[in-house]
């Protein structure tokens, strides 16, 4: 339906202007259709609305008095509109109450209320509608129209409407074909004239004005054209030659350039240091080479996603940031700088910068040198000078260095320090006069010969200390240092002050002899004190023992003469003398006994203590007796002790046991010894009397009894022997015990190194 | 906003009426005597007529005013009529249902019920009433045409009212057509 260009301008017009016509005039109808039926639709519905509200007021009361006559009633005067095709009216429980259909509808009514308010249906309006009496739903009114009216209504609007659309049309086709013949006469002329001019390629033709609107200022204007036309003909001939020319040098000029760019290009891609170009406002990356690929490990396209901000670490972005403010010279030198490499990678670069232009947008060349391993060696000397500085500070050696002949060359401050002899002085080889005069040779010598050599040198002398104004010991070490052809360059040494150590020393020595001195003197001193004291506790022993003798001698003398006679009382007062002499004389022996053992010689041989005990039973013979006594030895070791005084602790440990045994009916003694370590731990078990333990502590001591002598006799003294004996061995002794449940003996004794096992 | 509350009240007892209309006569099933159910159907019907009548407006002091109902004793309806009506309103106004015992004390009323017991004291009650905003309701035979407003009976076991307009113009009560359309109108016959 559309004209295509090739229709003439004529029939445009008239398609274009009927065409504008019919489309308002549709508009203009359907808008005014659409509107009409919509404002009649809802007026419809307000219409049944008030239809039911009536209708449902007037029958209130007969729903409250449930008069279904006055009900119905009212409703049939709803037949009188003939729209309505049913209504009815529910009762407050929803409930079908009276209905109406009007003759030849078909279909019932609900029988239960529907919700409230209108519904449409094809052809249907249906409308719930509540009824209230003071507030109060009091039922329901249920109205239906149909919608017939509505339909015959659009077609009577849809028929106007075509009506006035075929007289819109006839009447536009009419006023466009009067207006087209007015417009397009003149262009149609000129239209001819134009192909002709085009097609004769002749200028010299003119159109023909017809008026003055704007269609006579065309065919005006058309003529200017062509008399300009003509002029520029002749004149772009004669320009095409020169550009022709000038084409041809242009030419050979790029081929030129492209070369030169060429070669530059493959400089730059191939140059082996990183390189790239970025642009200087948006810091992207503009071009790339080879070598920053294979440095950086981002491939091309991944460097021209990038700004130059992404192979900084973040914290650096500041301080480049910074740098790219400032204003900068055609060439510049920066860095260095840390860049980050694709694998994240921190490598330190000094970077060469040139401003450029790429595209006439400021861009920046940038060649990337990669100086980690400098830096690190860098970091690497700087870290060893330091540490040789700390050093030679710290310490508190004096540090020197000489020439290869052993002179000094430059001042050195610490030997002047130390020395107080100032540059002047021990230039050279002046330091030689800082020395004790008597040292001199020998260092001298001993410097000679490393010097000879090329060894380490070590020395030691006295070397004069200025703060202390006097000589100190010092020792001196130096090592030379070499040229490349082993030839000495220089020496480097030290001299360490060793003065106090020295004096140490010295002190030390005396103290020790002094000691000595003096260990001797108490020495002496205590053994004449014991061997006053022996000779006093014996000479007691023995003078106590004539007076003694004497009040024995003298008791048994007076008993004889007693004996007999009717004094029964002088008897027994002599037989009490008697026996308190004997007693007080085993007491000094035992005495006796008790002090030599505290300072008689132990001697160390091997002991063999099952032949031992065996000795000391068969001693004891006479005192067991007629007793029963069950004998239990067992397996005794060899030990190292002294014999004599190892049978007194056996005799006194089994003397004890058949002792206070002596009221067992049977007895029974048991004898053996454990291995512990390089210990042989003895035990004498019997079960005769016992003791507390609490009493424990005082049964090694010297006259200590737990049962009176009555009891069981004896002086107190045999323990404390037992003790003294095995600890004069380094052993030790101890004991267990329950009252009446009997008791046993511990002491240990170290392992005999030779003999039985 | 519509109430319901009420509504079951109100057509339960329209039910009950159906229920008797229909004959039946099982209504001790229903655990309440004939009468009882007759009761609540005229309290219903009573209910129902204050909704039909507009009083003048200085028949109340403020708009909040009770609409009082006051039924002479010897009325059974009095109990259903308080379980219908108490605690509802119509037009703004509470129902309260009240026991009177003294002709005078109807004077205070909106709504005054005269039981068939009360057939000696009834000229006596409506003379003084008369001119009175107040809605009588008798169900003593022709109590509507001695001056009673409206007259409640039984006719073919179903509950019926005959209405005497002249009474509610002289009480200066409004009744509406509506309910004129479902009663008997009569007019008063003695002139006293």
């Amino acid at each position: 339906m559309i004209p295509r260009g090739r229709q003439r301008i004529s029939r445009k017009l008239i398609f274009g202007m009927t065409a504008t016509g019919v489309l308002s005039v549709i508009l203009a109808a359907g808008g005014f259709v659409l509107y009409e039926i919509n404002t009649f639709r809802d007026l419809l519905v307000r219409d049944l609305i008030a239809k039911a509200e009536i209708t449902g007021q007037n029958c209130s009361a007969a729903i409250l008095f449930a008069n279904k006559d006055d009900a119905q009633e009212t409703l049939l005067v709803l037949e009188s509109q003939p729209q309505v095709t049913r209504a009815a009216i529910y009762d407050g429980d929803g409930k079908l109450f009276v209905s109406f259909v009007r003759e030849g509808i078909d279909g019932g009514i609900p029988s239960r209320q529907g919700a409230d308010g209108p519904a449409l249906t094809s052809d249907h309006l249906k409308l719930f509608h509540p009824i209230v009496l003071n507030n109060n739903r009091i039922g329901t009114m249920f109205l239906e129209t149909d919608l017939r009216t509505m339909d015959e209504r659009f077609v009577s609007y849809m028929s106007i409407a075509g009506m006035v659309l075929a007289g819109s049309i006839l009447a536009a086709y009419g006023f466009a074909t009067a207006l087209q013949k007015r417009i397009t006469g003149p262009l149609v002329e000129l239209t001819e004239t134009a192909r002709s001019v085009s097609e004769s390629q002749d200028f010299t033709v003119r159109a023909v004005k017809y008026s003055d609107d704007e269609l006579g200022v065309l065919a005006e204007t058309f003529n200017d054209m062509l008399d300009q036309i003509q002029e520029r003909d002749k004149h772009l001939v004669r320009v095409n030659e020169g550009m022709r020319r000038e084409i041809e040098e242009r030419k050979k000029a790029v081929e030129v350039i492209r070369s030169s760019e060429e070669r530059f290009r493959h400089l730059f891609q191939s140059h082996p240091l990183p390189m790239w170009v970025y642009e200087k406002e948006s810091l992207r990356f503009l071009e790339v080479n080879e070598s920053a690929v294979k440095v950086y490990g981002y491939s091309v396209a991944e460097f021209l996603e990038m700004r130059i901000t992404e192979i900084r670490p973040p914290e650096d972005i500041q301080a480049l940031m910074e740098d790219l403010e400032k204003p900068r010279d055609s060439l510049q030198f920066s860095g260095p700088w840390r860049h980050r490499l694709k694998e994240g990678t921190l490598i330190d670069v000094e970077i060469i910068s040139h401003e450029t232009s790429i595209e006439s947008r400021p861009a920046v060349l940038v060649v990337a040198l990669d100086v980690t391993e400098r830096r690190k060696a860098e970091h690497r000397l700087q870290a060893s000078e330091e540490r040789y500085r700390s050093l030679v500070s710290a310490s508190s050696s004096i540090i020197w260095a000489t020439d290869s002949e052993g002179r000094f060359v430059v001042p050195q401050k610490s030997w002047e320090q130390y020395t107080g002899q100032r540059w002047e002085e021990h230039a050279g080889v002046g330091w030689n006069e800082a020395f004790h005069p008597d040292d001199r040779p020998g260092l001298f010598a001993d410097w000679q010969r490393a010097r000879v050599q090329s060894a380490n040198y070590e020395s030691e002398g006295r070397l004069w200390h200025v703060r202390t104004n006097s000589y100190h010991y010092s020792v001196f070490k130096a090592v030379p240092l070499f040229n490349p052809d082993r030839s000495v360059r220089e020496w480097i040494g030290t001299v360490t002050d060793v003065h106090a150590e020295k004096a140490a020393q010295e002190e030390i020595k005396r103290f020790n002899a002094e000691l000595e001195e003096r260990v001797r003197e108490r020495t002496a001193q205590l053994e004449a004190a014991n061997q006053e004291l022996e000779a006093f506790s014996y000479s007691v022993s023995h003078d106590l023992r004539a007076p003694l003798r004497h009040v024995d001698g003298f008791s048994e003398m007076l008993k004889k003469r007693v004996a007999g006679s009717a004094d029964e009382k002088a008897i027994r007062y002599a037989d009490v003398i008697s026996d308190s002499a004997k007693r007080m004389g085993q007491l000094i022996d035992e005495l006796l006994i008790f002090s030599r053992m505290g300072r008689a010689h132990v001697s160390a041989e091997s002991v063999d203590t099952e032949i031992l005990v065996k000795e000391v039973l068969n001693e004891l013979q006479p005192e067991t007796g007629e007793r029963k006594i069950d004998w239990s030895i067992h397996p005794l070791p060899w030990v190292s002790g002294d014999r004599g005084m190892l049978r007194l602790v056996f005799l006194n440990l089994i003397s004890n046991a058949i002792k206070y045994t002596g009221k067992r009916g049977e007895a029974s003694i048991e004898i053996g010894a454990a291995l512990n370590g390089k210990e042989v731990e003895f035990y004498v078990r019997d079960n005769g009397a016992g003791f507390d333990m609490k009493y424990v502590d005082k049964l090694f001591g010297v006259f200590q009894r737990l049962h009176r002598s009555d009891e069981f006799e004896g002086i107190g003294i045999g323990l404390a022997n037992v003790r003294r004996i095995v600890q004069r061995h380094g052993g030790n002794t101890w004991a267990e015990g329950t009252p009446d449940q009997g008791a046993t003996f511990y002491f240990t004794l170290p392992v005999s190194t030779e003999g039985g096992s | 906003m519509i109430r319901t509350k009420n509504i079951p009240t109100v057509f339960q007892a329209a039910c009950l009426f159906l229920f008797i209309g229909s004959g039946a006569t099982s209504s001790s099933e229903q655990g309440a005597s004939e009468r009882e159910v007759k009761d609540r159907l005229k309290a219903a019907y009573i209910f129902n007529f204050i909704q039909f009548v507009e009083w003048p407006s200085r028949a109340f002091e403020v708009e909040t005013d009770p609409i009082i109902v006051g039924i002479f004793p010897g009325n059974s309806v009095a109990r259903s009529l308080k379980e219908i009506a108490e605690g509802e309103s119509i037009g703004g106004h509470p129902i309260i249902v009240r026991d009177l015992f003294e002709p005078e004390q109807a004077r205070a009323c909106h709504v005054v019920v005269i039981p068939p017991a009360e057939e000696a004291r009834i000229m006596r009650i409506l003379s003084s009433l008369k001119g009175t905003p107040a809605l009588t309701v008798g169900e003593s035979t022709g109590f509507a045409e001695r001056g009673g407003a409206i007259n409640l009976f039984f006719a073919e076991n179903k509950l019926r009212f005959a209405v005497n307009p002249s009474v509610f113009e002289t009480n200066e009560l409004k009744v509406s057509s509506r309910l004129l359309r479902l009663g008997i109108i009569v007019e008063t016959t003695s002139k006293e």
